[in-house]
């Protein structure tokens, strides 16, 4: 029975005061002040238990639990007993068991395959593993004894296992005298090659396996990063070349890439490594940075003597390419803390516009393709996809192998030296190899071009890249049908290049097709089903239906947690398009939580120093550069800036991104002569890594054109933005957004220096164009609306009146539907109404809308935004109008010296003040001091 | 009811305005997602993630609360859910006793984390037992032991919710565990004085 309550205070007070005390103390101090009996049991007995009870009462909540792995308190499974787990991963847990009822007593390694699944399903699942454990039966891959289905209905798999022995030497031990390797033999007989590709089993008259293979692309992925061979020849005889290959170990590329490279290589002269380095000026001295570490190991590793110590194939040595390329701990070596803060290449793609990056992706996807399929084909259909996968992986292999061979070999001796071979034609030159060369092997060519497409659309290339991505597609569907998880992921290619290309009804098709199939193929949830959400959400973002997007991305993000939880590389990705169309939306708050959160998640997942820890600075200075905190963008945009230089270089296209937008918010911020230099800069590496027409150096030329108009050099405004339309025109067409942004521009420029009716035709073509690509409810419609109308309204002429309010008013309605009610630019296009009407009599209204328009830029954004000071300036052409001179005098004044001085006499927005001081003046009847304003000139 | 996760934002939003019944209807959906989100773990349809209590009513937060709410409202929420947190743990005790007994219980070792476990635990149910008792000699106290192991909130997120300082709720703590230390060690070898 619970005390009574006067009696429990009681046992309360003098816990509280004895609970602290020593022994004895605590027996003094109830001798002292408790008289009744029981109240002093309580205490004495609550003090006794006050030490040790943490546990006893944690203890049963604790035990309500465990591991939730299947097995973590299993002792057997079947007929073995469980000792211990010895892995753990995605695929399922690894324990180390022994076989008990001693049929052979046998230490064994069982792994528990997750998820139900029934009979059937298992059993296809079942052979369909050991089918591909005995096609590919290599020392790598410890024997499979037995399988089976646990009592609660999971898969297991029972593999041999031997106790405390390397992997390595388990393999010394497991090769066959003779055969020389456990490898699968991919044909029969010696294959011709030259001798710098050879392996040493090859220059033995070995055997040729897939092993010989990977040895094959280690050499050339040797050559490509550190411009030599591994070895040192002193000739080409086959007896020198067979020693070297045989007996000298190759130096680790980081090493040799750090000395200065030498002038003639005895080996034979320049390698196409070499030639390919020169052609680059970020090559090799920036990859040297990159070598050590990753891959270093990764190359030695596939040009181990022994075939069966490399890597077991062409795919694994692709998936630890592709490991490494994320950013995550690689194959090729013991797990350390060193990842943590190791160096990465960088994941960019632009980072691909060097030759060993462009191997290395072809490598990684090219035969990464295959893994992708076995993987799906694993949760499908695997016991038809393991007898196909076994097929073509010899194929796949000797196809990349190849292709990469000739498409990096310098036929034409023309070529040989000194002459820079561009990324484009070596592209080029492999692009119509694979179309022409492979013919026979379907597989191997859909895969190759589906990578070419993707090299192609990485660079922005999309012209080269869709019709090579829409061919692989074709193929695909000859050879599978319309339906199956490898045309999905072509289809989802052709769609998202097709979107960046800004063909947006095919993407849309595309895209949905893709998802819709993903779906249906693979379950409710899936990591392409994750990409095809997000790359959805991306189009949405595109045509402004910004509503969609946010929910794409947020299934997106909600579906990569549940998969994998909260730290993994798609949680990142989706969270950063989340965080990207809050931004659009104006709901910034959120969108910089969900930023920062990201960027604390990222660098502990992938270390400070990866690209995407770049993209999450880049997008959250972006955020809050736009909401006026400028010293925080800055600061996020120089430290993105300092991360480009030392993952891409000082002089690659990556760190043009990162100069272009550090000069956009120093632009914002008011400081466009700071900002010119950068934005030159930018303009300088864009255009020589992807050429004069490429849409980012067009958008940099348009940039460098804004910050002109800033600093009021009208003239090169001028011209810049006109070379940016005409090209846009000619290249994308009239109709496009590209061309619509520019034509946008060019009227500004216009419109700002008085030229009314040279803008109104380009306004007039940039509704039209925008209308038509991006229907006429994208929040681009409604900017365009409001600027012509604007231009109507500050041409003053009568017959001008009717349209503008129309076009007003549809720019007000477009935008808060697009945007909500506190979005800037709602809040724009309503303070330019508002003079329209104050100029067009209605004093009431139009000052309503401006009030309206400067409580949302004040609440939108930090104080000292110039948007705040604009409207500021706005109302106080409102009150001149309503003849309250001094009220306007104090508002028109303040912002136009807050506007001055914060972006420069030169700026648009400052010279509108100032004519607004101008017609004050004007109005209130002192022509002197409206002289003086006027007399200002912008220099 | 439609989406639980707007409804839950709009119930603590009413309930912050002053509607004190939106509490009351809040339960059950916070009691439903993490009814559903142990379940799939308990269905190990996650190999290899181990699941904290304290996690997973975090994750029941995130997915039932979308938007910015303030502090007093969030404590709430962690409240409603460590109550619930409890319900399912004692419930799925229970479930699991009923199928088990005498099947013979298997070794448990633990580690730190906290984690759900198909393993039915008699002292759970014990535990629970003893903190209703707690709960009829001083409610205030129990709740306190309920938010700090079952929901795991801190000191001052108690201290929130049971609206006094966070030494009040240290103290609550340490004697609760004292109290109920005492209880569950007693439990059929002698009884508490004064019952």
């Amino acid at each position: 029975m619970p005390l009574d309550p006067d009696r429990w205070s009681e046992v309360e007070r003098l816990f509280a005061a004895a609970a602290d005390l020593d022994p004895r103390a605590r027996a003094r101090l109830l001798e002292r002040e408790c008289a009744d009996g029981e109240v002093r049991r309580e205490v004495e007995r609550l003090l006794s238990h006050d030490a040790a009870s943490t546990d006893r009462v944690v203890g049963p909540i604790r035990e309500a639990v465990a591991s939730t792995d299947p097995g973590a308190r299993r002792e057997r499974i079947g007929p073995y007993r469980i000792e211990r787990e010895i892995g753990r991963g995605g695929m399922g847990t690894v324990y180390l068991a022994a076989r008990d009822d001693d049929e052979y007593r046998k230490q064994v390694a069982i792994k528990i395959v997750p998820g139900g699944a029934d009979g059937e399903d298992l059993l296809r699942r079942f052979r369909a593993e050991r089918q591909i454990l005995a096609t590919l039966e290599h020392a790598h891959i410890a024997r499979l004894l037995d399988g089976g289905t646990t009592e609660d209905g999971l898969p297991y798999l029972v593999m041999e296992f031997v106790e405390g022995e390397p992997i390595d030497a388990y393999c010394d031990r497991r090769r066959l005298p003779g055969t020389g390797s456990g490898a699968a033999p991919t044909r029969a007989g010696t294959r011709l090659m030259t001798p710098e590709y050879a392996s040493p089993e090859q220059v033995r008259g070995g055997r040729i396996t897939t092993a010989s293979d990977v040895y094959s692309l280690g050499v050339l992925l040797y050559e490509l990063l550190t411009g030599r061979r591994p070895y040192r020849l002193e000739s080409r005889r086959l007896g020198e070349v067979e020693r070297a290959v045989t007996d000298q170990e190759p130096a680790r590329p980081s090493l040799v890439a750090t000395r200065e490279p030498a002038d003639t290589d005895p080996g034979g002269g320049d390698t196409t490594a070499v030639r390919l380095s020169r052609s680059r000026d970020c090559l090799p001295a920036e990859l040297r940075r990159r070598l050590a570490g990753d891959l270093d190991d990764i190359v030695l590793m596939a040009l181990r003597k022994e075939p069966e110590r490399r890597y077991a194939s062409v795919e694994q040595l692709s998936e630890d390419i592709r490991r490494h390329l994320e950013g995550l701990p690689v194959l090729a070596r013991k797990d350390t803390w060193r990842y943590r803060s190791a160096k990465f290449v960088r994941r960019n793609p632009w980072g691909v516009a060097t030759g060993a990056a462009i191997l290395v992706l072809i490598v990684g996807s090219g035969a990464g393709f295959f893994m992708q399929a076995r993987r799906i084909a694993s949760e499908r259909d695997r016991a038809v996809a393991a007898e196909r996968a076994a097929r073509t992986e010899a194929a796949t292999a000797r196809g990349v192998t190849d292709f990469l061979v000739e498409l990096f070999e310098v036929s034409d001796p023309s070529e040989a030296r000194g002459r820079e071979i561009p990324v484009r034609e070596i592209l080029d030159r492999g692009a119509r190899r694979v179309r022409s060369g492979l013919r026979d092997e379907g597989e191997v060519q859909a895969r190759l071009m589906t990578t070419m497409a993707e090299v192609y659309g990485n660079l922005g290339l999309y012209d080269a890249a869709v019709p090579l991505s829409e061919e692989a597609l074709r193929q695909q569907r000859r050879l599978h049908g319309e339906d199956g998880p490898e045309v999905a992921r072509v289809l989802a290619q052709v769609g998202s290049l097709h979107m960046h290309k800004g063909d947006r009804d095919a993407a849309e098709r595309e895209i949905a097709a893709a998802l819709e199939m993903r779906r249906r193929l693979l379950g409710p949830e899936h990591d392409d089903i994750v990409g095809s959400l997000n790359t959805l959400g991306m189009l949405r973002d595109r045509q402004g239906r910004y509503d969609d997007a946010e929910a794409l991305h947020r299934e997106a993000l909600a579906m990569a947690r549940r998969l994998h939880g909260d730290r993994h590389v798609l949680v990142g990705t989706s969270a950063n398009n989340l965080g990207w169309v809050l931004d659009r939306k104006g709901l910034y708050e959120e969108a910089e939580r969900v930023h920062r959160a990201n960027l604390a998640m990222r660098r502990e997942l992938l270390g400070a120093d990866h690209p995407h820890v770049g993209s999450s600075l880049n997008n959250l200075g972006q955020l809050l550069g736009g909401r006026g905190r400028y010293e925080e963008a800055e600061a996020l945009a120089r430290e993105y800036l300092a991360l480009s230089g030392r993952l891409d270089g000082e002089d690659s296209f990556g760190y043009s991104i990162a100069l272009n937008n550090l000069a956009s918010i120093l632009k914002e911020k008011g400081e466009p002569a700071e900002a010119e230099p950068l934005q030159r800069r930018s303009l300088e590496l864009t255009r020589a890594a992807l050429g004069p027409e490429h849409p980012d150096t067009l958008m940099r030329m348009n940039n460098l054109a804004n910050l002109c108009h800033d600093q009021g050099k009208l003239r090169e405004a001028e011209s810049l933005h006109r070379r940016v339309l005409e090209i846009h025109r000619r290249v994308l067409g009239e109709r496009h957004p590209e061309t619509a942004g520019s034509l946008n521009n060019l009227a500004n420029l216009l419109w700002d220096s008085g030229r009314y009716d040279e803008a109104e035709p380009l306004y007039r073509a940039t509704i039209a164009a925008d209308v038509q690509s991006l229907g006429s409810a994208h929040p681009f419609v409604a900017m365009d609306y409001s600027n012509l109308a604007v231009l109507l309204r500050d041409r003053a002429r009568v017959a001008d009146r009717r349209e503008a309010e129309d076009l007003f008013t549809k720019s007000v309605q477009v935008a808060r539907s697009a945007l909500g009610d506190a979005h800037p630019d709602v809040a724009v296009n309503e303070a330019q109404f508002g003079i329209f009407l104050v100029r067009t009599g209605r004093l009431d209204e139009g000052e309503r809308r401006v009030r309206e328009a400067l409580r949302i830029f004040e609440s939108a954004h930090q104080p000292g935004h110039f948007q705040i000071d604009m409207a500021r300036s706005m109302l106080g052409e409102c009150l001149t109008v309503r003849g309250r001179y001094e009220e306007a005098e104090r508002f028109l004044v303040d912002a136009y010296e807050a506007l001055r001085d914060k972006l420069g006499e030169g700026a648009g927005v400052t010279r509108r003040a100032r004519a607004g001081v101008v017609g004050l003046y004007e109005a209130w009847g002192r022509p002197d001091r409206a002289a003086a304003y006027r007399a200002i000139s912008p220099s | 009811m439609g989406d639980p996760r707007g409804a839950v934002t709009r119930l603590l939003q009413e309930w912050s305005a002053g509607r004190r019944g939106a509490l009351d209807e809040i339960l059950p959906l916070v009691y439903g997602e993490l009814r559903r989100l142990a379940a799939r773990y308990m269905r190990r349809e996650r190999p290899g993630h181990t699941l904290q209590t304290t996690a997973l009513v975090h994750e029941a937060y995130a997915r039932l609360v979308d938007v910015e709410i303030d502090a007093a409202s969030r404590a709430q929420f962690f409240a409603l859910a460590a109550h619930a947190m409890r319900n399912i743990l004692v419930d799925h005790a229970r479930a699991r006793l009923r199928d088990k007994r005498g099947g013979g219980a298997a070794r448990v070792t633990l580690d730190e984390a906290l984690v759900l476990s198909d393993e039915p635990d008699p002292r759970l149910i014990d535990l629970d037992a003893a903190l209703n008792d707690l709960a009829a000699q001083d409610e205030r106290k129990a709740r306190a032991v309920e938010l700090h192991f079952f929901g795991g909130l801190t000191y001052d997120e108690i201290a929130a919710v049971l609206g006094v300082s966070d030494s009040t709720v240290r103290g609550d703590v340490r004697l609760a565990k004292a109290w109920l230390a005492a209880r569950l060690e007693g439990r059929g070898r002698d009884d508490a004085p004064g019952s």
